[in-house]
C-alpha cells in the first residue's frame, strides 16, 4: 500500500471553495445563480442610487416628510415587491429548464429544494437590507428621525419579505402562469383584508402582534410545504406534517381567547382553512410507497385515513378539523368569550366551512377528470376566483337596489354572500341560512367521499401488499 | 464473465491498441459499493414485468416485459410515441406504472424509489442546464446534492471532468457549450455517484458526427467497466455497433428482444451472398441453379446474388469450395447483412400482418 498523500485537486476545482460544503446544495446553487443575475445587480445599484437621492433631499430639508416617504417607498418596493417577485418562476423554472427530474434523482427531496430557493432569495434580500443600513445611520445624523424605530420598521419589512417570498415561491410550483397570477392576486387581497380587520388602521395590541407573527410563521411553513408537495414525486409524503402542524398552530391561536382576543377565532380559521383547501385538492399518491409507515397496526391505519396524502384523505381531515374547530369555537362561545350569539356563531362556522368545500360539488360532479391531477387545485382556485367576483357583483347590484335583504335571500345560498351579508347586517342568523349552509357543507363533503371509494379500496389493497412483502 | 468485463490479457491486439487511445477510466466511488447481487450476476440489472402505463385514456405502454442482465449494453428502439421515454422514466423512478412491476438490481422502483435512485444514472433526452452556471458549478451542485462533501466532492468533480474531457471548459457558462459538450456534461452528471445502471434517453439526438463518435466512445468505456447501459436512439446502425441486445417497441408493445446479429440475420435460416466473378457471370447463374441448397436470386454487374439455405459458416464455406471446384473464377464472395433499419421495418410489417407482437 502506498503511503503517498492523495493528489491535490486541480486549480479549477479549488474555485469551488466559494461556499462551505455544509451549506444546502440548493442554497449554494441559487446564490451562485442569483447573485449573477442582472435583476439583482440592477435592483442593488438602483436602490443605492435612490438612497443617495433621498439623503440629498433630506440634507437640503432635514426632517422633510417627502424625503422620508421616498426613502421608505424604495425600501418597500425593493424588499416587499421586487425581491419576492423574483421567486415567481422559482419552482416552475426547474420544469421549463428540464432540471426538476435531474434534481429529484439526487438526495434532495422537494422540501429541501423549496426551502433552498426561499433561503437563497431571502439571503439576497438581507444583502439589500444591509446595503440600506448606512443610509439609516445617515438619516439619523441629518436629524428628524428615530433610528431605533427605523431599524424596527426595516426588520418588520424583512419579516414581510420572508412571508411574501414564501407565498410566491409556493405558488410558483404551478406551471400555469394564469393560475399563479390568480393565486398571488388572491393572496394580496387576503393580506389587505386581514390587515384591515386586524389592525383596524390603528395601533395593534401585543396579542395581535403575537398572533400576526404566529400566523406569519405558519404562512411561511404552509406555502413552502405547499410548493414542495406540488413539485414532489408521488412517493413523498408532506401531508402528514402539513396537517398536524396546521392543527397545532390553530390550537395555539385559539388559546389566545384567554387574552379575550376575538381575532384568535379568525386566525385559527385562516390556518385551518389554508390547510383544508390544500388537503382537499391534493393528487392521490402512490399508495404503497406512502402508506408503508402506516401499515403497522389499526391505529396507524386509522391515522392514515386522516393524515396521509391525497384529497381522499383530505375529505376526512376536513371533517375532523371542522368538528374540532367548531366544537372549540362553540365551547368558547358558551364561555362567552367570542362576543357572538349562538345562532350567529353557528352560521359563521358553517359559512366558513361551506365556503372552502363548496367548489368540490362542481369539481366532483362536472370536472371528475381533474381530481387525480395537479389541475385539481387549479380548478378549485378558478372556481373560488369566479365565486369571489360573483360575490362582489351581487353586493354591488344589491347595494344599488332597494330591498337588499330580499336579493340576498335569493342568492344567499353562496356561502361567501351569506357570510358577507351577515357581517354587514343585511342577513339575520336564522334557520333558513343555518340549514342551507349545513346542507351545502354536508353535500360538498359527501359527493367527494362517495367518489373516493376506489381510492379507499386501493389503500386497503396497498396495506395487504405491504403486509405480504 | 461477460465480454464487456474481460481483461486486457484476453483482448484482441487491435482492441488493445484502440484502448490505449481512450480517455482514463472512471474511478469507482468507494463509499457506495456496487450491489453484490449485480456483480454476482444473480439479479437482473433491470427487470420489467407486465408494465402498463396510461394517461387520460392513452395507452403509452401495454404490458411489456423484459429483463437485462448486469453489464449488458441494451438498445431501446421505437418510433416517436412508441413508449420508450415512458418506460425509461418509470425505470428511473420519475413516473409510476399503472400496472406491473419494475425492479432495478432487484429493488422495486415504486416501493423503494430512494434506493433505486442510488443505483441508476439518468440522462434525459432534453438535458437540463442553468443559464448562469459554469460547468464546474453545475457538477459541484449535483455532487453536493448527491451527498458528497469536502475533498471527496472536489476529487469526484475533477474525475468526472477528466473523464468527459471538460477540464479545459470548467469555467465556461453552460449556455455557451455546444450540444456535444452539453451531452458530455450531462453524462458526467449521471455518472457522479458511480451508478451500476445507466439509462440514456436519446443521448445522440442532435449531435454532430464528431460528438457522436465521442459519446459512443464514452459509452463503450462504461460498458467495459461493467456498467449496465440501457440506451434509446433513433440511429439504429449506431445502436447495432454498441449494443449486446436490442429491444424494439411499437405502440407500447414489445416486438423484438434479441441481439443485433440475430436481427440482422432475420428469422429465416438463410444467408444471402454477393458473388463477383472474372469473365462471364452466366456460368455462375447456371451453376447456382444446379447446386444443392443454393438459390439464384439476381444478377449484378460482374456476378450475382445467391441464397444459401443455411446460417452455418462451414456450409457457406463449402458452397465457395464447390464453386471454385466448378471452375468459376470467383473474385469476391461477400456475405450480405440486412441493416437494422430494414430489419426493424420488416418486423413492423410482420406485426401488421399477424396483428400481434413477436418477441424473439
Amino acid at each position: 500500500m502506498s503511503n503517498s498523500p492523495p493528489p491535490l485537486p486541480s486549480a479549477a476545482v479549488t474555485d469551488l471553495a466559494d461556499f462551505p460544503g455544509r451549506l444546502s446544495p440548493m442554497l449554494v446553487k441559487e446564490l451562485r445563480q442569483g447573485l449573477r443575475t442582472n435583476l439583482f445587480t440592477i435592483a442593488f445599484i438602483l436602490l443605492q442610487a435612490f438612497m443617495i437621492l433621498c439623503i440629498l433631499i433630506g440634507a437640503a430639508d432635514p426632517g422633510s416628510s417627502e424625503a422620508t416617504g421616498f426613502f421608505w417607498f424604495f425600501v418597500v418596493v425593493s424588499l416587499l415587491v421586487i425581491q419576492p417577485l423574483r421567486g415567481f418562476n422559482a419552482l416552475s423554472s426547474e420544469y421549463t429548464l428540464n432540471t426538476m427530474d435531474l434534481i429529484q434523482m439526487t438526495e434532495l427531496n422537494s422540501w429541501r429544494i423549496t426551502l433552498g430557493k426561499w433561503t437563497a432569495l431571502n439571503a439576497q434580500s438581507l444583502l439589500l437590507a444591509i446595503g440600506i443600513l448606512p443610509y439609516l445611520v445617515m438619516r439619523y445624523f441629518l436629524g428628524g428621525v428615530n433610528f431605533v424605530s427605523d431599524l424596527g420598521t426595516l426588520g418588520l419589512m424583512l419579516i414581510g419579505s420572508l412571508l411574501a417570498s414564501a407565498v410566491i415561491i409556493g405558488c410558483s410550483a404551478f406551471k400555469n402562469y394564469v393560475l399563479r397570477v390568480i393565486l398571488l392576486v388572491g393572496c394580496f387581497f387576503g393580506y389587505i383584508f386581514l390587515t384591515a380587520i386586524l389592525f383596524d388602521f390603528g395601533t395593534p395590541s401585543s396579542s395581535k402582534i403575537t398572533l400576526t407573527i404566529l400566523f406569519s410563521i405558519y404562512g411561511i411553513f404552509f406555502f413552502l410545504s405547499f410548493g414542495a408537495s406540488r413539485i414532489g414525486p408521488m412517493s413523498e409524503n408532506h401531508a402528514t406534517r402539513k396537517r398536524l402542524v396546521a392543527i397545532l398552530f390553530a390550537a395555539i391561536s385559539l388559546a389566545f381567547y384567554s387574552w379575550n382576543d376575538e381575532d384568535a377565532f379568525l386566525f385559527s380559521a385562516l390556518i385551518l382553512g389554508l390547510s383544508v383547501l390544500d388537503a382537499i385538492t391534493e393528487p392521490p399518491p402512490i399508495p404503497e410507497a406512502v402508506l408503508r409507515p402506516f401499515a403497522g397496526n389499526p391505529i396507524k391505519r386509522l391515522f392514515a385515513h386522516f393524515f396521509s396524502p391525497g384529497w381522499h384523505t383530505g375529505i376526512w381531515y376536513t371533517g375532523l378539523v371542522f368538528l374540532l374547530w367548531s366544537g372549540a369555537v362553540l365551547l368558547l362561545q358558551e364561555l362567552n368569550l367570542t362576543g357572538y350569539g349562538l345562532g350567529e356563531g353557528c352560521l359563521i362556522v358553517l359559512c366558513c366551512g361551506a365556503m372552502i368545500t363548496f367548489p368540490l360539488i362542481i369539481i366532483h360532479l362536472f370536472l371528475k377528470k381533474v381530481t387525480n391531477t395537479q389541475m385539481h387545485f387549479g380548478s378549485y382556485a378558478f372556481i373560488q376566483a369566479a365565486v369571489a367576483l360573483l360575490t362582489m357583483l351581487i353586493f354591488a347590484v344589491a347595494s344599488s337596489a332597494s330591498g337588499i335583504s330580499e336579493i340576498l335571500y335569493m342568492v344567499g345560498l353562496l356561502p361567501s354572500v351569506t357570510l358577507l351579508g351577515l357581517n354587514d347586517g343585511d342577513i339575520d342568523a336564522n334557520w333558513y341560512f343555518i340549514l342551507a349552509m349545513a346542507a351545502i357543507l354536508v353535500i360538498s363533503l359527501l359527493i367527494p367521499l362517495f367518489r373516493a371509494f376506489p381510492l379507499y379500496k386501493e389503500m386497503k389493497e396497498a396495506y395487504r401488499e405491504i403486509r405480504k412483502s | 464473465m461477460s465480454e464487456e468485463n474481460s481483461t486486457q490479457e484476453d483482448t484482441a491486439p487491435e482492441e488493445i491498441v484502440e484502448k490505449e487511445n481512450l480517455p482514463p477510466t472512471l474511478p469507482k466511488r468507494e463509499t457506495v459499493p456496487s450491489s453484490p447481487a449485480i456483480e454476482s450476476g444473480v439479479v437482473p440489472a433491470i427487470e420489467v414485468n407486465n408494465l402498463s402505463r396510461w394517461f387520460e385514456g392513452v395507452h403509452a405502454v401495454r404490458g411489456i416485459s423484459f429483463s437485462i442482465a448486469p453489464g449488458k449494453v441494451v438498445g431501446f428502439v421505437g418510433a416517436n410515441g412508441a413508449g420508450k421515454t415512458t418506460t425509461m422514466r418509470i425505470i428511473a423512478t420519475l413516473d409510476y406504472p399503472n400496472r406491473g412491476v419494475v425492479k432495478v438490481g432487484g429493488v422495486d422502483v415504486v416501493q423503494y424509489p430512494g434506493q433505486v435512485r442510488k443505483k441508476i444514472g439518468w440522462m434525459p433526452d432534453h438535458y437540463g442546464t442553468y443559464k448562469h452556471m459554469t460547468v464546474l458549478e453545475y457538477l459541484d451542485f449535483f455532487a453536493r446534492a448527491l451527498g458528497y462533501s469536502g475533498e471527496e466532492r472536489l476529487e469526484r468533480v475533477e474525475e468526472i471532468m477528466e473523464f468527459t474531457d471538460l477540464t479545459t471548459l470548467s469555467n465556461r457558462l453552460i449556455n455557451k457549450l455546444s450540444k456535444g459538450m452539453g451531452q458530455r456534461l450531462c453524462l458526467g452528471r449521471a455518472l457522479l455517484h458511480d451508478p451500476d445502471v445507466l439509462i440514456l434517453d436519446e443521448p445522440a439526438a442532435g449531435l454532430d458526427p464528431k460528438a457522436r463518435v465521442e459519446l459512443k466512445h464514452l459509452i463503450r468505456i462504461l460498458a467495459e467497466e461493467g456498467k449496465t447501459v440501457f440506451i434509446s436512439s433513433h440511429i439504429l446502425s449506431e445502436l447495432g455497433e454498441m449494443c449486446d441486445e436490442l429491444l424494439f417497441i411499437n405502440q407500447g408493445r414489445m416486438i423484438h428482444h434479441g441481439s443485433a446479429e440475430s436481427l440482422k440475420r432475420g428469422a429465416e435460416e438463410k444467408t444471402m451472398v454477393n458473388v463477383k466473378v472474372a469473365g462471364d457471370p452466366k456460368a455462375l447463374e447456371e451453376w447456382a441453379e444446379m447446386a444443392p441448397n443454393v438459390k439464384w436470386k439476381d444478377s449484378t454487374k460482374a456476378g450475382g446474388r445467391i441464397e444459401i439455405d443455411s446460417l452455418d459458416p462451414e456450409e457457406i464455406a463449402l458452397v465457395l469450395k464447390r464453386m471454385i471446384k466448378a471452375d468459376i473464377a470467383v473474385t469476391e464472395f461477400h456475405q450480405e447483412e440486412r441493416n437494422l433499419e430494414d430489419a426493424f421495418i420488416e418486423i413492423l410489417g410482420e406485426i401488421e400482418e399477424s396483428g400481434g407482437s413477436i418477441v424473439s
